[in-house]
């Protein structure tokens, strides 16, 4: 027996046959699915974006020097204690806090949220946050 | 004979699944078809909307030229973008910072490119 081939049986052959074609639709109709569930669904997903990235923008709230530049997506603690956002954030809500949860703005309790890592200035330093947009 | 029974039966469902695949698939396939200019108007309108957004955002004097081909009537109103492909129009709103000004403009694509400006705080299209 030793060094005997193993031969696959016609039956199991046709088995897998079989599963690969399922597959092979499955994979199809997955692609057609989702390009429709991209077309059809995308809007709130977008308009979060918009909203993380105008935030990111925001010269209401992001950090400016005293050569009077502003630096993206590192944000003013004291600027945003004050809550002057610009923006108009409708349905989304939009949280800002450092990784150590010793500060935080704003809050979000939402289904669908995104974040990304910002800085925060709290006058003195520089410290590793994040900010979270849900709707 | 077990063997072949087994293989009968999974090419019945494997047969059943493919042909509600095809008519799913085809249903789908057909509706983007015959809807393809209002899919397309949103596409345009939503990359417009967010591309104006971040260049609005921005804390820069900012000039973009964008290939769009030819055919294509664009314009901004009351802080939206409005994208008319034949006859489907597709609107949708701009996110930007309240101190910027959306200036009512458009863009008909004469040369096959859309212009987005941005100029202190207006932002436009030509």
């Amino acid at each position: 027996m030793k060094g005997q081939a193993f031969v696959i049986s016609e039956t199991m052959i046709d088995v897998l046959k079989n599963f690969l074609t399922i597959a092979f639709f499955i994979g199809l109709f997955l692609l057609f699915t989702t390009y429709n569930i991209s077309i059809k669904s995308s809007v709130e997903k977008r308009k979060a974006f918009d909203v993380m990235n105008s935030l990111l923008g925001d010269k209401c709230v992001i950090y400016q020097d005293e050569g009077e530049n502003f630096y993206r997506a590192i944000f003013d603690k004291n600027k945003l204690d004050e809550g002057d956002i610009c923006l108009d954030l409708g349905n989304f809500g939009v949280e800002i806090s450092d990784f150590d949860n010793l500060w935080r703005f704003g809050k979000t309790q939402y289904s669908e949220k995104f974040s990304i890592p910002i800085t925060v200035f709290d006058g003195q330093k520089f410290k590793f946050g994040k900010m979270v947009v849900g709707y | 004979m077990k063997g072949s029974l087994i293989v009968h039966f999974l090419q019945f469902f494997a047969g059943l699944v493919i042909v509600l695949i095809i008519i799913y698939s085809s249903y789908l396939i057909t509706l983007n078809i015959m809807k393809r200019n209002w899919i397309n108007s949103k596409l345009f309108s939503e990359t417009l909307a967010s591309v104006l957004s971040s260049v609005s955002s921005s804390t820069f004097n900012v000039s973009l030229k964008i290939l769009v081909g030819k055919t294509c009537d664009v314009n901004i109103l009351n802080n939206k973008v409005n994208v008319r492909i034949e006859n489907e129009i597709y609107t949708e709103e701009i996110v930007f910072p309240n101190y910027i000004k959306m200036k009512e403009s458009n863009s008909d694509c004469s040369t096959g490119f859309i212009f987005i400006k941005k100029s202190g705080d207006e932002v436009w299209i030509e």
